[in-house]
């Protein structure tokens, strides 16, 4: 019983029909597959593409405007309309099915904004109502009509649970046509579509019809939707719409790129479900679109250039790092009072002079001799001529920022050493040159210390 | 009932075709499921009320917290998590299963909340993709992985709480969970509470808010995970929020809220076992839509905040407008200032805007309400009842206008419309505060008189002097109690002849009052004093 | 730009006549008239609630309208589109939004954008000259979340001179940003009063406020005084602007506000 109700509820991929037989390796596999000879294989992928581009765009505004779980909601909530239009024309008619998708998810999100402005309820559970409610109601009609013996109904599920390898030709093409005029609407109207998710009083104020804009694109998601259920189901279809467009929001700083970046990246996520699920035996393609979307999300949360939290985690504890040795070469220069600096100094004065451990010091002397800075002989650190460049530096730039604030901030010069402890490490040289020219190339920091050379 | 759903080849088998909407049998369907298949309803409906019960209970809290979808994404989350625990285990134990459920919550909810507070994508974003990401992971986990283990689309989707009468001992770990949950919520009612209103506070207080968050959540899950089989992953979450939604129209008290949380969840178990069976379908998607037409209805017809109630409110203050107009109307256009002068409807109409068919039965209307009195000839006469509430009328008018231009400082010539609107609205307590506060004036900026309200026009009506106009005749009661020492000394300095009979004979800018009392003599009294003095009306001038 | 501005001589360049406006039909404001004529640099001031941002909303067509009507250079707002720039409150919108500071202010262009065209090589270089002049060129390529808060509110600035209108109105500019932006943001302000064009803008900062503006606005639930600062900004007048409610008409605001409930 289990193998087949999953395969009828989560899309038994019929691309097996395509598949060597299971003894073959994967590399025969893989041939078979971009061999691209099975029409249902071809028509898996060419379907999985579409839904990428149309759900990757559509998904961009979706999230841009905080609406994701909007369009979960019209997910679940489509499922009532797609019964009762089969009760109405008693076949499995794609155009009716759709028409009823969409006149029933566009009703549920009337509700939901009906709901969530006529009384106190709040919009998230305004969401949740509407969808498990219009659920309920689906899944009721749905077993009715399969205990009513109306005759072709296998379907319905298909609907329900999505199964991109049992895509026909009429279903590709109502894909096509969608995404085409998703591609369409947004590109002509890519400026309102901009204007009005950035800044809605704005564009309202420059006689945008902010409105009319709004329920576009609730019509065009609704569309998406229907479409995406097709192949991945009531459950999962949020993904579909979610996830490509949050993963390029983590990549890209512009929207355009975000649109391209998430339109690609549904499209890849389509393509290596059906393959996942086309090697995979048995797994059924939906989820297999959804993790590999997924994929490419939890890679930009921790890779992003920018947004990244490993990147953004590696880069911290380089700059600490980098404060640590540098404020160990300050220590240096302090002890030695600027003079003489290819003088040995004891860790331990080091340490002292820190109020540190001499193991703590120990380990940072360690890596400024690793960085060829220093050089540790038992417990004298020496400063190499690079050293002794960098430590002269680390003090001009502090002692060039005190005496900045002071004169052009006109900050107590009492007050200005804290400050200056975190921002002499991230002065870049430009700046630095830019202080210098500022303040006419200083001799004398506010506490009356002389302010170090640099050469070169 | 046959629970499972057929395979669609199944189905083409079915012969027998049946309307959409069965007929409703009241035997059949409401009254036989208790008398001969006792057991078999006794264990799904405890089932329903089981799995309900603990469910809005929790769902007061997540609706209060706003974060209902959370117990959405939960609900779909626990597919991995099930699927986990039956690999790591091997076992479909109910502590397996538990543990598995309260994992994979926790994990949904750390998960959210690592995205979300990371980095810039939203909330409502963050949500969708790890739910939908945990729920594929699920799938995927059981279809490669469990073999032969019956935890199936259907538990996902709808549920078998059909099932449950071959299955007595789910029902008792259902029972199980259900007491634990709300002898929890009970115990930890005031940490909820605190946690749900103000988790700032309540961490200052020492209450720690993260983990009565964490608590929840976790609680959500085992109640979810315990109750999935029954209705379902997605289904569930009507049950979550619904009732919730619904108390939370009802009342303002969260101990009430939660209590009719739990009921509603309970009735509507027993309502939807009761509809599933005459529409022969599905029995977790009738409760939800049971649960959720149950908040329709309260939306629509709550005595508090109900829609339709409010559109009623709205109509009945529409009608008690236009009604309040024409009697003003009527009250102004009369050529004489004596109550029984009548007015030509035609003028009438003209001043009102109304067509003369729509304005005749208007005042046939009104006359049956007692309004106004209406002859062949088309004159309306203000019946005593219509008088008095168009002097009511254009006395709020007239003094909401005084007040537009005398102290906001809106223009003579705007203030007409402004009050027009608000006068209808206006209590006559708010009114006497305007008068006070205006010092009574007599005549409007216009410079037409503003009329009293018409207790003061009877002989007998205890008041204050400040209210008495030039012309009145009343008997001096006594001293407010409200009075200060200051009032007081100044009032005995006025010697007033206590229990005597006055007439004003002045009101002279509005803030004083002269009056004449029966020895001849004459006193002035300022706004204070008038205000503190209690007298009672014996002739009063009824001149409008 | 003289083309496309349907100014006609003598008309005043704001002209609001028996505004009230109310939200859920709770009245916010009431019965305001006032006229600002041309080349005004105007402060409303106010204490909070006292309708200010609302005042501004209310004249760009943005609120419905409870009663009254505005007017800018005797024409309704929704016909002077294009003679009106708007700058709202910065946290109004969402500074994560994938778009870099030129972007923004290029939107500034949208309103002179036809339906289907795209922005022309001239609107990119107005955008340009408008960083330029508040001092964000530098900037010009990053994403907004980059930018300090003087530097967001400077976008916003640019934007709305982008849009070359002859009357600005801006919602709390001055608020979050440092005290540099603060000064350039006037100078700028002064700069477009003595190019004759209209500002009015909201501000809540008692200190400053007769320093800036030439002409004021004091708003609290209805109009208090509207006049040029010397007669305006006086103890008696702003004691009555700030000194509490009119406990009546917000009172009757909430009877309004009772009986749609």
């Amino acid at each position: 019983m289990m193998a087949s109700a999953d395969m009828l509820a989560f899309g038994m991929p019929r691309i097996l029909a395509a598949r060597v037989e299971s003894t073959a390796g994967l590399w025969e596999q893989l041939g078979a597959f971009f061999s691209f000879q099975h029409v249902s294989l071809v028509y898996g992928v060419v379907g999985a593409v579409l839904l990428g581009v149309c759900c990757g765009l559509l998904g961009s505004f979706v999230v841009l405007r905080k609406m994701s779980l909007l369009g979960d909601s019209i997910g679940h909530a489509v499922l009532p309309g797609i019964c009762l239009a089969f009760v109405v024309v008693q076949t499995k008619n794609a155009l009716a099915i759709f028409a009823g998708a969409i006149i029933s998810g566009v009703l549920a999100s009337l509700v939901i904004s009906v709901i969530s402005r006529y009384s106190r309820i709040k919009s998230d559970t305004a969401v949740g109502l509407a969808l498990s409610g219009f659920f309920g109601l689906g899944i009721i009609l749905l077993t009715r009509i399969q205990r009513m013996a109306y005759g072709d109904q296998s379907g319905l599920d298909r609907y329900m649970f999505g199964d991109a390898a049992a895509l026909g030709r009429g279903d590709l093409q109502l894909m096509g046509l969608v995404t085409l005029v998703v591609v369409l609407v947004i590109s002509l109207f890519f400026r309102y579509f901009l204007a009005t998710s950035f800044d809605e009083s704005f564009a309202a104020s420059i006689g945008m019809p902010v409105r009319l804009i709004q329920v576009a694109l609730m019509t065009l998601l609704a569309l998406a939707i229907v479409i995406a259920l097709q192949a991945v189901g009531v459950v999962l279809v949020s993904a579909m719409l979610i996830t490509p467009a949050a993963t390029a929001y983590l990549l890209t700083d512009r929207l355009g790129r975000m649109l391209a970046l998430s339109a690609l990246l549904g499209v890849l996520s389509g393509f290596v479900g059906v393959l996942l699920s086309f090697l995979l035996n048995r797994i059924p393609t939906g989820p297999c679109m959804v993790l590999a979307a997924t994929t490419w999300f939890g890679l930009a949360y921790l890779l992003s250039p920018r947004q990244g939290v490993a990147i953004r985690a590696i880069r911290r504890s380089r700059r600490s790092r980098r404060v640590r040795l540098e404020n160990l070469l300050k220590t240096f220069y302090h002890e030695l009072g600027g003079e003489g600096l290819d003088q040995p100094v004891t860790l331990e004065r080091l340490a002292r002079a820190r109020s540190e451990t001499v193991g703590y010091v120990r380990r940072v002397a360690g890596t400024l001799a690793a960085s060829g800075l220093a050089g540790l002989a038992g417990d004298r650190l020496t400063l190499t001529s690079v050293g002794q460049q960098r430590a002269r530096q680390i003090i001009r730039n502090h002692r060039l920022w005190e005496l900045y604030l002071t004169q052009e901030a006109r900050i107590a010069a009492d007050h200005v050493h804290r400050d200056a402890e975190e921002i002499e490490h991230v002065l870049g040289e430009e700046i630095v040159a830019r202080l210098e020219a500022g303040l006419d190339h200083p001799d004398l920091d506010p506490h009356g210390h002389e302010i170090p050379r640099v050469k070169g | 009932m046959s629970i499972a759903i057929p395979h669609p080849a199944v189905c083409l088998l079915a012969s027998s075709a049946e309307p959409l909407v069965r007929r409703f049998d009241f035997f059949e369907h409401l009254i036989e499921p208790w008398t001969r298949n006792v057991e078999f309803t006794g264990w799904i409906v405890a089932m329903g009320v089981f799995v309900a019960v603990p469910c809005a209970v929790l769902g007061c809290f997540l609706v209060l917290r706003g974060k209902a979808l959370l117990g959405d994404a939960i609900s779909h989350a626990l597919l991995a998590g099930l699927a986990g625990a039956f690999l790591v285990t091997g076992s479909r134990g109910a502590v397996a299963m538990i543990a598995g459920a309260v994992a994979a919550g926790l994990l949904t909810v750390v998960l959210i909340e690592l995205i979300h507070r990371r980095t810039r994508v939203k909330e409502d974003a963050s949500i969708a993709v790890v739910f939908s990401t945990l729920f594929a992971l699920g799938v995927v986990l059981i279809t490669r992985f469990t073999e032969g283990v019956d935890l199936d689309a259907h538990c996902v989707l709808y549920g078998e709480i059909e099932m449950s009468w071959l299955r007595p001992d789910r029902v008792k770990t259902m029972g199980g969970v259900a007491v634990a949950v709300v002898v929890a919520a009970v115990l930890f009612f005031k940490e909820l509470k605190i946690t749900s209103f103000d988790a700032a506070t309540a961490t200052a207080l020492g209450i720690p808010a993260a983990a009565v968050h964490y608590a929840l959540m976790a609680a959500v899950s085992v109640t979810v995970v315990s109750g999935m089989e029954a209705v379902g992953a997605i289904l569930v979450v009507a049950m979550l929020i619904a009732p919730g939604a619904t108390a939370y129209l009802l009342t303002d008290r969260l101990a009430r809220m939660v209590l009719l949380a739990a009921g509603l969840g309970a009735v509507s178990a027993v309502v939807g076992f009761h509809v599933a069976l005459w529409l022969d379908c599905s029995t977790a998607g009738a409760i939800a839509v049971v649960s959720f037409g149950m908040f329709l209805v309260t939306w629509l017809a709550s005595p508090r905040h109900g829609v339709l109630l409010r559109v009623l409110r709205r109509w009945q203050l529409a009608t008690r407008i236009a009604r309040e107009n024409f009697l003003r109307a009527a009250f102004n256009l009369r050529p004489s200032p004596a109550p029984e002068a009548v007015v030509g409807a035609s003028v009438l109409g003209e001043q009102l805007r109304m067509l003369p068919a729509d304005l005749r039965k208007y005042c046939r209307r009104l006359q049956r309400d007692g309004w106004i009195e209406c002859d062949p000839e088309d004159q309306v006469r203000l019946t005593d009842k219509g008088f008095r509430q168009a002097r009511r009328i254009v006395r709020a008018h007239r003094l909401w206008e005084t007040y537009l231009v005398n102290q906001v400082g809106i223009a003579l010539d705007h203030a007409h419309p402004d009050a027009e609107e608000i006068e209808h609205l206006l209590s006559e307590r708010l009114l006497d505060r305007v008068d006070d506060l205006l010092g009574h004036p007599v005549h409007d900026p216009h410079g037409k008189r503003i009329p009293r309200p018409p207790e003061l026009l009877a002989a007998g009506a205890e008041t204050h002097l400040a209210r008495l106009r030039e012309g009145d005749v009343a008997l001096i009661r006594g001293i407010d109690g409200s009075a200060t020492g200051e009032v007081l000394s100044r009032i005995a300095a006025l010697a007033l002849p206590l229990g005597a009979e006055i007439q004003v004979v002045g009101q002279s800018g509005e803030v004083d009052w002269t009056i004449r009392c029966p020895d001849g003599t004459q006193r002035r009294v300022d706004h204070p004093l008038a205000d503190a003095i209690r007298v009672e009306i014996r002739r009063p001038v009824l001149r409008a | 730009m003289h083309k496309d501005s349907r100014r006609s001589n003598g008309e005043p360049a704001v002209e609001i006549h028996d505004l009230t406006v109310s939200y859920h039909r709770r009245p916010v404001l009431w019965g305001v008239d006032l006229t600002v004529g041309e080349g005004q640099l105007v402060g409303i001031i106010g204490p909070n609630g006292a309708g200010k941002s609302t005042l501004i909303k209310a004249v760009m067509g943005l609120l419905p309208l409870s009663s009254g009507w505005v007017k800018c250079y005797g024409q309704p707002v929704h016909k002077q589109r294009r003679l009106i720039g708007y700058v709202p409150q910065r946290e109004s919108v969402d500074w994560d939004f994938p778009v870099t500071a030129f972007d923004v202010v290029l939107m500034g262009r949208y309103g002179r954008v036809g339906l289907l065209r795209h922005p022309r090589r001239d609107d990119k270089r107005i955008a340009r000259e408008c960083l330029e002049k508040v001092g964000m060129a530098p900037f010009a390529g990053r994403q907004i979340s980059n930018l300090s808060g003087g530097q967001q509110q400077r976008v916003f600035l640019a934007r709305a001179l982008a849009m070359e209108s002859t009357v600005y109105l801006m919602d709390e500019p001055f608020v979050g940003v440092d005290a540099a932006t603060e000064t350039s943001i006037i100078t700028l302000l002064k700069e477009l009063r003595d190019r004759g064009k209209t500002c009015l803008v909201v501000h809540h900062d008692l200190q400053t406020a007769p320093e800036y503006f030439d002409t004021m606005i004091l708003l609290n639930m209805r109009l208090v005084a509207c006049g040029p600062t010397p007669q305006v900004f006086t103890p008696e007048l702003l004691q009555k602007t700030y000194g509490g409610r009119l406990t009546i008409l917000s009172d009757a605001a909430q009877a309004v506000a009772e009986s749609e409930r």
